[in-house]
């Protein structure tokens, strides 16, 4: 989650909401919710009416996920109200099945090694009792029966790790349905956080005609993603979030990319960046990376400049989740013996993390609390784990000299409180990030620097003096990489972007021509 | 509760009914900061971490005042240190493989495996003490790396993977020595084990050299510092670029190198090798490391800790043994004192698990 917004955005309600549907299955009304005070939600109202499709769009961390997660009763927000099928329902929201709601995340949750109908029937007990035996004859007739009804087949005997990866949220939305029909609940209220993200164009039509006929039977949908078009293609009324609040919510009729993408963007957030005059091309090569191959990847080709700040962005799931890690050995033991490294000219055989390492190339990960710091450990231990011998002697580490250095780089990179003594989960998401990068930055001298996702989770006062930490060291010669799907962030900050669409490169923005559209625009561009 | 614990509770609630950690906002109040440093959790500041310790000294008084003839006798001291020397060092090696955010079951068995070696090579096949001994660690090194390759290196479970060579090598066991208690043990390795201080038997004393070894590596070399690393975040550790295979691998073979010496050390007291003796070893260290995790360093296997939760133990068992309980007792307290410990560590809302 992404802590966004400040109070000084101006939210636009100029658009006045269309004629309200009449049969609202679910509303949110006034809902404020903070992370470690940082407001993320400002008065946020949504409400999903039956028989339509609802898109929610925005960008990274503007809010939409923190509403997903409110939906699906894992956050309690602080003011605010919902109600469900005319019920005021208390926060965090229990008994979604009871209620026909179904939250659709990204993964899916299904279990790969079971089939198709063991997957469907797990939430409702397969229609048995707990000591009669399981008819899959007629858990199959009932899979049949709904898939009939939204136009599908699917294979109910296969495991859901052997069909393709649209048969998979088929699996996921016909389990929505028969919950909300166990519950009695015949228009059943489905909330889908990005559901394309891993399907192909073909597959994409297909999900959305399945949607469509789930709609058309009474259903409310809300699908949250951050792709305009098939947003304004597949929905009938469109919300779009920044900063934490909805500025809009319009007819698809009535509106176009040109005036959504306006709203989602607010020109005003580019104070937020630190301004950087951007270095034209021509420095030498830093890092050249060849045969980078995973996942979502295939052979890829990337240099790195000495100085420059170059971003690697794409739609979500098109492998700049993945780049940074295999860029150090990580991730893919397969993929790392072709990966050819030249660092500085010199070829790095055989790369993993710790010759990197000692190399001066550094990774800020993007999962902070799983790949990049111990939370029950010191906020010293954490600093100074990966340059013990610079902080501590050899023989005899006392702690005491280490935490008088890291006391000094928690000043240094404004990390507040400076206590080295206190663990790291006492810290704000955004002083956490500080220390990972004080950590590499106050070490050995890096010469190049890989942020995936660099200030995900990270309030905008440390946001930006994280981006102000990158932008000096840049001007100190280091070669920094960032790795996200932040468009704004990539267009404010970097020097040049690389663009990337089904594992490969598909362009490069230079210094002079690189802005939000013309990254959205290469990274949308192609689809369908 | 204590105040400190009813304030930790309230804190924990404010969060709308969830149970959330909520961080005070420092840089919003610059004024609280003062007020809010007593507050934070910081590694083992507050006198908690001395519970243990002190659960110890009461029951030692507890058992003196009620069996002044036979608990306060040194006597019983020494024959208290006497019967954990053997479980102090073998909870040592497996502490390095929980510090690493590891386990292995193996341990009591490779004890059993290393101990019946050396029995069966002097006494069966008169070879010389010294190439016994080495035969002996060395085959528990061995033992060692074979846990390493194949839970790190081929990424085994290793839950399964150690359950399944402590079964192995009880089978071992009963086969190089025939099923039978080997008598004998030469009179050098006895005497090796049999020296004492005063009161202070000699087992002990290199129970308590190998805890201060370990208690050195832990604390105050940089290897400690990567174990914890390691076994605080193995992913971090290993995109930070630590050696995060070598050490966990070093981990398990120095946890069943110091198992093999445990067996060393336990066929010198006895004089004997009983291969039936194994399993009663293998909960006392787990015991011992996890009642350690709520004292001294709270949160963490550390060795101090262990050492008190291992006194404290055998001190209970035996106290109770003295007062008339039944031999079965000291198998309900070992077992009931984990569960506790762990209990205990998830109430103080640290680790308690893995």
């Amino acid at each position: 989650m992404t802590p966004v917004g400040d109070s000084t955005a101006t939210s636009a309600h100029d658009r006045k909401e269309s004629k309200m549907p009449p049969d609202v299955l679910i509303a949110l009304d006034g809902i404020d919710k903070s992370f470690s005070g940082t407001q993320v939600l400002k008065n946020v109202s949504l409400d999903l009416a039956a028989g339509e499709i609802h898109g929610l769009i925005g960008q990274n961390g503007c809010g939409k996920s923190t509403i997903v997660k409110i939906l699906s009763g894992y956050h309690v927000p602080e003011a605010g109200s919902c109600t469900i099928r005319g019920v005021p329902t208390k926060f965090p929201i229990a008994n979604q099945g009871l209620h026909g709601l179904t939250t659709i995340h990204q993964e899916l949750a299904l279990c790969g090694p079971m089939t198709v109908a063991e997957n469907f029937g797990i939430q409702t007990g397969y229609g048995s009792g707990w000591l009669s035996p399981i008819s899959w004859r007629r858990e199959g007739a009932r899979l049949r029966k709904l898939a009939d009804q939204v136009g599908i087949t699917l294979p109910t005997t296969e495991r859901v790790d052997r069909i393709s990866p649209a048969e998979r949220a088929f699996t996921a939305i016909l389990r929505a349905l028969l919950v909300a029909q166990e519950a009695g609940q015949d228009q059943p209220i489905i909330i889908l956080d990005e559901p394309t993200v891993f399907l192909a164009d073909a597959e994409r039509d297909k999900l959305f005609s399945v949607l469509r006929r789930t709609a058309n039977a009474g259903g409310a949908l809300l699908l949250v993603s951050h792709r305009l078009k098939e947003v304004l293609q597949s929905c009938d009324r469109i919300s779009v979030m920044r900063d934490g609040e909805i500025v809009t919510t319009v007819q698809s009729a009535d509106t176009d990319i040109e005036s959504l993408s306006q709203a989602m963007l607010d020109n005003q957030i580019r104070d937020f960046y630190p301004t950087r005059e951007k270095q034209q091309p021509g420095k030498p090569v830093r890092l050249r990376a060849k045969n980078v191959s995973g996942t979502s990847l295939q052979d890829l080709t990337l240099e790195l400049r000495e100085g420059e700040i170059l971003g690697v962005t794409g739609l979500a799931g098109m492998g700049q989740d993945e780049l940074p890690y295999l860029l150090i050995g990580e991730r893919d033991r397969a993929a790392r013996r072709h990966l050819r490294l030249m660092l500085d000219g010199k070829n790095i055989p055989q790369p993993n993390a710790g010759r990197m390492a000692r190399a001066g190339v550094a990774l800020v990960p993007a999962e902070r609390a799983r790949d990049a710091i111990w939370l029950r450990g010191a906020a010293f231990e954490n600093l100074t784990i990966s340059d013990l011998r610079l902080y501590e002697g050899a023989w005899w580490l006392g702690g005491r000299r280490a935490r008088k250095a890291a006391e000094g780089l928690l000043t240094r990179f404004g990390v507040r409180p400076p206590d080295p003594r206190m663990q790291l989960r006492a810290f704000s998401g955004g002083n956490q990030q500080k220390i990972v990068i004080a950590r590499l930055l106050g070490g050995k001298p890096l010469r190049v620097l890989l942020l995936h996702e660099p200030t995900q989770g990270v309030d905008i006062g440390a946001r930006k003096q994280i981006l102000e930490l990158l932008c000096e060291s840049a001007s100190q010669g280091v070669a920094i990489a960032i790795f996200s799907s932040d468009h704004e962030q990539i267009a404010a900050m970097c020097d040049r972007v690389l663009v990337l669409r089904d594992g490969q490169i598909t362009g490069e923005i230079s210094a002079s021509d690189v802005s939000e559209e013309a990254i959205a625009r290469m990274a949308q561009g192609h689809q369908s | 509760m204590s105040w400190k614990q009813a304030l930790d509770r309230q804190r924990k609630k404010t969060d709308g009914g969830t149970v959330r950690q909520v961080m005070p906002s420092f840089a919003a109040q610059p004024g609280s900061e003062k007020a809010a440093r007593g507050k934070r959790r910081r590694s083992g500041s507050d006198l908690s971490r001395f519970t243990l310790l002190g659960v110890l000294v009461l029951t030692i008084v507890v058992f003196s005042i009620a069996l002044p003839q036979s608990f306060p006798t040194t006597g019983n001291f020494s024959a208290i240190l006497l019967s954990q020397a053997v479980t102090l060092i073998l909870s040592m090696g497996l502490l390095v493989a929980l510090r690493s955010g590891d386990f292995d079951l193996s341990i009591a068995a490779t004890m059993n495996f290393s101990a019946a070696i050396l029995a069966v090579l002097t006494v069966d096949h008169h070879v010389s003490l010294g190439l016994a001994i080495v035969v002996a660690l060395g085959v528990s090194a061995l033992i060692g790396v074979a846990n390493a390759v194949l839970i790190v290196g081929a990424g085994l479970n290793a839950f399964v993977m150690t359950l399944g060579m402590q079964t192995l090598l009880y089978g071992l066991t009963y086969g190089v020595t025939s099923t039978a208690v080997i008598v004998n043990i030469p009179h050098a390795l006895v005497s090796f084990t049999s020296w004492s201080i005063g009161p202070i038997p000699g087992s002990a004393v290199y129970g308590w050299i190998i805890a201060i070894i370990i208690w050195y590596a832990f604390e105050r070399l940089p290897i400690g510092r990567y174990l914890q690393f390691i076994g605080g975040n193995r992913e971090a550790a290993q995109l930070l670029g630590l050696p995060v295979a070598r050490i966990r691998a070093g981990a398990f073979i120095v946890c069943a190198l110091l198992a093999g010496f445990a067996g060393i050390v336990l066929a010198g007291t006895l004089g004997a090798v009983d291969p039936s003796a194994g399993p009663q070893y293998l909960l006392p260290p787990y015991a011992g490391a996890f009642l350690g995790t709520v004292a001294i360093q709270v949160g963490r296997f550390n060795v101090l800790g262990t050492v008190i939760g291992t006194y404290l133990l055998v001190t209970g068992v035996t106290g109770l043994e003295l007062a008339g309980a039944p031999s079965w007792i000291s198998d309900v307290f070992n077992g009931g004192a984990l569960i506790g410990a762990i209990v205990v560590a998830r109430l103080f809302g640290q680790r308690g698990d893995s």
